[in-house]
C-alpha cells in the first residue's frame, strides 16, 4: 500500500521517472520491519550514497572496466549473501539495499540526474518511513503471537509423543522432532529473529525476548528429556517412576496449552489444577530409591541419568510456570 | 539440484562470467544492462532454490516486472529486453548442468562437515557463556548468538534429511544424538548461578573447549581415525573431574548441574567415539 502511495505522489508531481521515488518506499519499508527509526534513516542515507557514487563512476570514459567493475562486484557480494544464507539481520539488510541500489543505478543511469533523483529518493523514503511507522504501522504483537503458535504447538505434540512413550515403548520421538526442525528451517523469515536485532522497540524488546530465550530452552530440555528416555542405562529402572514421570509431563503438556490458548484465544484457563505436588512426588520417590548423597550418586550411570531425567522435567516446569507468569493479565 | 561446496560455486560462477562475456558483443548497449541482469538473477535463484527456497525466484521475477512497469518504453524495447533476459536465463541454465549437477554426488559428506562445523560452533558459543563474566549481565547477546548457532544446525540437519546416501540413515541418528547431547551440555549455564565457580575451574573448561573443537574438526573428516583427539577429549574431562571432586563439589552451590554437566560430557565423548568406530564409505 506505501508503494501505491508512493507511485500516486510521483503521478501527482508529474515525475518522469518513477524509480528513484518508488524504490527507496519499497527498500525503507523492508528496512525498518521490527526496527528502530534510525534503520530506516541508515538505508536512505546509504542509497543517497550508493545514487551520488554511481552518477561519479558512470562519468567515466572507460565504460568496458567500470561495467566490469561493478559487474563484477555485485555478483561476487549477492553470490556471498546467498551462499552464506545470511540471516536477516540489520547488516544483511543494509548489504540488500546497497546491492539492489547499484543494481537500478547500473541499469538505469540515464534516469540518474542530480540533484532531482537525490530529492526523488529522499521523497520516497520519507513516504516509506511515515507509510510504516504513521499509516500502517507493523503489528509486532499480532507478528510474535502468529509466529510463536505454531512452535507453541510442535511443542504440545512433542509433549504427547513423549507421555505416548511409555504406553508404546518402540516409539521414538524422531517425528516430532523432525516437525520441530522443520518449523525453523520452513519458517525461515516466520520466526521472530528480529526481536535479537539491535534497535527493536526498546518498550518491547525485554519482554519478547525473555519469551523467546524461554521457549529456546524449553525445546532444549525437550531434546534433553528424550535423550534420558533413550538412554540404555535408563531401560533397567526407569519403571520406579513411570507413573510419577507420566504425570509431570502431562502437566507440562498442560502448562504449554494453557500459553497457546493465551496466543491464539487470549483465554487464560490455569482451572484448578495443581503444579507443584506431582513434582514433589516425583522427587520424593526418586529420593526414595536412590542415594542422597552426592558423591555416592556419582558411583552409579543409571542414577546419574534418572537424576537427569528428573532435573530436566523440574526445569521445564520451572521454565513454563516463568511463562505463564510473565503473561499480561487482559483483563 | 544440490548446494554445491565453495569450489563449485567458484567454478559456477566462473562459466557464468566467461558466458557473460563471451555473449556481450551480440547485444546493443540497450540491451546489455538486461542480459547481464537476468543472468545473474536466475543464476542467484538456482542457488536460493538449493536451499529450498523457490520463493526466491517468483521474488527475481517480481522485482524484473517492477522494473519494466516503472520505466515506461516502446514495444520494440519490451521485445528486445525480453529477448535478453531469455538468453541470459538459458546461460544460467546451461552453466548449472554443466557445472552443479555432475559434482553432487559426495554431497551428504560436504553437508555433514558444514553440521560438525556448527555444532563446533553452537559447543564453542555455550563455553563461552560458561567464561566470559558478562554473561549475566549481557544475557540476550549470547543468547542471540546461540540462537543463530542453532539455526543454522537446523538448516543443514534438514539438508541432510533430503540427501540420499548409504550412510545417511546411521549419521542422521549420530546428527540428532549430538545436537541433544550438546542441548542437554548447554543446560549448566542456566543451572548454575553463581558464575565465579566457573572462574575457579576456567581453565579445565578452556582445555574441554579446545578438545571438542578438536573432535569435532577431526570428526569431519570421515575417513580418518580420529582416536588421538578422542583420547585428548578423555583427558579433558577426567581432568574436569577431578577438578569437581576436589573442589566444585564443596565449593558450588549447585554441585549437581556440574556432575550433569560431566556425565554430558561422557556422553559427548561415547557419541563421538561410536562414529569414530564405525566405517562409512564417500
Amino acid at each position: 500500500m506505501t508503494t501505491i502511495i508512493a507511485m500516486t505522489v510521483g503521478i501527482f508531481l508529474k515525475k518522469n521517472n518513477l524509480l528513484w521515488l518508488v524504490l527507496p518506499c519499497v527498500l525503507t519499508c523492508y528496512c525498518v520491519h521490527g526496527r528502530s527509526f534510525r534503520h530506516g534513516l541508515h538505508a536512505i542515507v546509504l542509497m543517497l550514497l550508493i545514487v551520488i557514487f554511481s552518477s561519479w563512476i558512470f562519468e567515466w570514459k572507460t565504460v568496458i572496466i567500470r561495467n566490469e567493475i561493478i559487474l563484477f562486484g555485485l555478483f561476487a557480494l549477492s553470490g556471498f549473501l546467498v551462499f552464506k544464507k545470511m540471516q536477516h539481520s540489520y547488516i544483511s539488510d543494509l548489504t540488500y539495499v546497497g546491492v539492489i541500489s547499484l543494481f537500478c543505478a547500473y541499469l538505469f543511469e540515464n534516469t540518474i540526474a542530480l540533484p532531482h533523483s537525490g530529492l526523488d529518493m529522499m521523497l520516497g523514503g520519507a513516504i516509506g518511513l511515515i507509510g510504516s511507522y504513521v499509516i500502517f504501522p507493523v503489528k509486532l504483537y499480532s507478528e510474535f503471537k502468529l509466529s510463536l503458535l505454531p512452535i507453541l504447538h510442535a511443542l504440545i505434540e512433542y509433549a504427547k509423543a513423549q507421555r505416548s512413550y511409555f504406553n508404546v515403548k518402540s516409539n521414538d520421538l524422531t517425528k516430532q522432532k523432525y516437525d520441530l526442525q522443520i518449523l525453523f528451517v520452513a519458517s525461515g523469515n516466520n520466526y521472530p529473529d528480529w526481536i535479537y536485532e539491535p534497535g527493536f522497540n526498546p518498550a518491547l524488546r525485554s519482554g519478547f525476548r525473555y519469551f523467546l530465550i524461554k521457549i529456546e530452552r524449553v525445546i532444549e530440555l525437550f531434546y534433553s528429556i528424550d535423550l534420558c528416555l533413550h538412554d540404555e542405562k535408563l531401560k533397567s529402572i526407569i519403571s520406579i517412576l513411570e507413573k510419577e514421570i507420566d504425570v509431570v509431563i502431562e502437566k507440562n503438556q498442560e502448562l504449554l496449552t494453557i500459553i497457546y490458548n493465551y496466543f491464539s484465544n487470549k483465554i487464560m484457563d490455569i482451572g484448578a489444577s495443581d503444579y507443584v505436588s506431582d513434582m514433589v512426588d516425583l522427587e520424593k520417590k526418586l529420593q526414595k530409591h536412590i542415594p542422597l548423597q552426592i558423591e555416592v550418586l556419582d558411583i552409579s550411570p543409571e542414577y546419574i541419568c534418572l537424576t537427569s531425567l528428573v532435573k530436566n522435567l523440574k526445569n521445564t516446569r520451572e521454565v513454563l510456570i516463568d511463562m505463564l507468569a510473565a503473561l499480561p493479565n487482559e483483563n | 539440484m544440490n548446494r554445491p561446496v565453495t569450489w563449485q560455486l567458484i567454478l559456477y560462477m566462473t562459466c557464468v562470467l566467461i558466458g557473460l562475456h563471451l555473449l556481450k558483443p551480440y547485444f546493443s548497449s540497450h540491451q546489455q544492462p538486461w542480459f547481464f541482469l537476468s543472468t545473474i538473477l536466475f543464476s542467484l535463484s538456482s542457488l536460493f532454490q538449493c536451499n529450498k527456497k523457490n520463493i526466491t525466484l517468483v521474488t527475481g521475477i517480481l522485482f524484473i516486472l517492477l522494473l519494466f512497469l516503472i520505466t515506461p518504453l516502446s514495444i520494440d524495447d519490451y521485445s528486445q529486453r525480453i529477448q535478453s533476459i531469455s538468453i541470459g536465463f538459458m546461460l544460467s541454465l546451461f552453466c548449472q548442468l554443466v557445472c552443479l549437477v555432475r559434482f553432487s554426488h559426495r554431497e551428504f559428506f560436504h553437508e555433514w562437515r558444514y553440521f560438525l562445523n556448527n555444532l563446533n560452533q553452537l559447543a564453542d558459543d555455550y563455553f563461552t557463556c560458561l567464561l566470559e563474566s558478562e554473561y549475566g549481565t549481557h544475557i540476550y547477546k549470547y543468547e542471540r548468538r546461540i540462537h543463530f548457532s542453532k539455526n543454522k544446525i537446523w538448516y543443514s540437519l534438514n539438508k541432510m534429511n533430503y540427501l540420499k546416501n548409504r550412510n545417511s540413515l546411521i549419521l542422521r541418528s549420530h546428527a540428532n544424538q549430538l545436537i541433544a547431547i550438546l542441548f542437554s551440555l548447554g543446560q549448566i549455564r542456566y543451572r548454575i548461578s553463581d558464575h565465579t565457580v566457573f572462574l575457579v575451574c576456567r581453565s579445565d573448561l578452556q582445555n574441554l573447549q579446545d578438545a571438542i573443537a578438536q573432535c569435532f574438526r577431526a570428526q569431519s573428516n570421515l575417513s580418518r581415525s580420529c582416536s588421538i583427539e578422542l583420547d585428548k577429549l578423555n583427558k579433558a574431562i577426567k581432568h574436569f573431574e577431578s577438578t569437581y571432586q576436589s573442589v566444585l563439589q564443596v565449593t558450588s552451590p549447585e554441585p549437581l548441574g556440574i556432575l550433569l554437566f560431566i556425565f554430558d560430557l561422557y556422553r559427548l565423548h561415547n557419541e563421538l567415539r561410536e562414529i569414530d568406530l564405525n566405517e562409512y564409505s564417500i
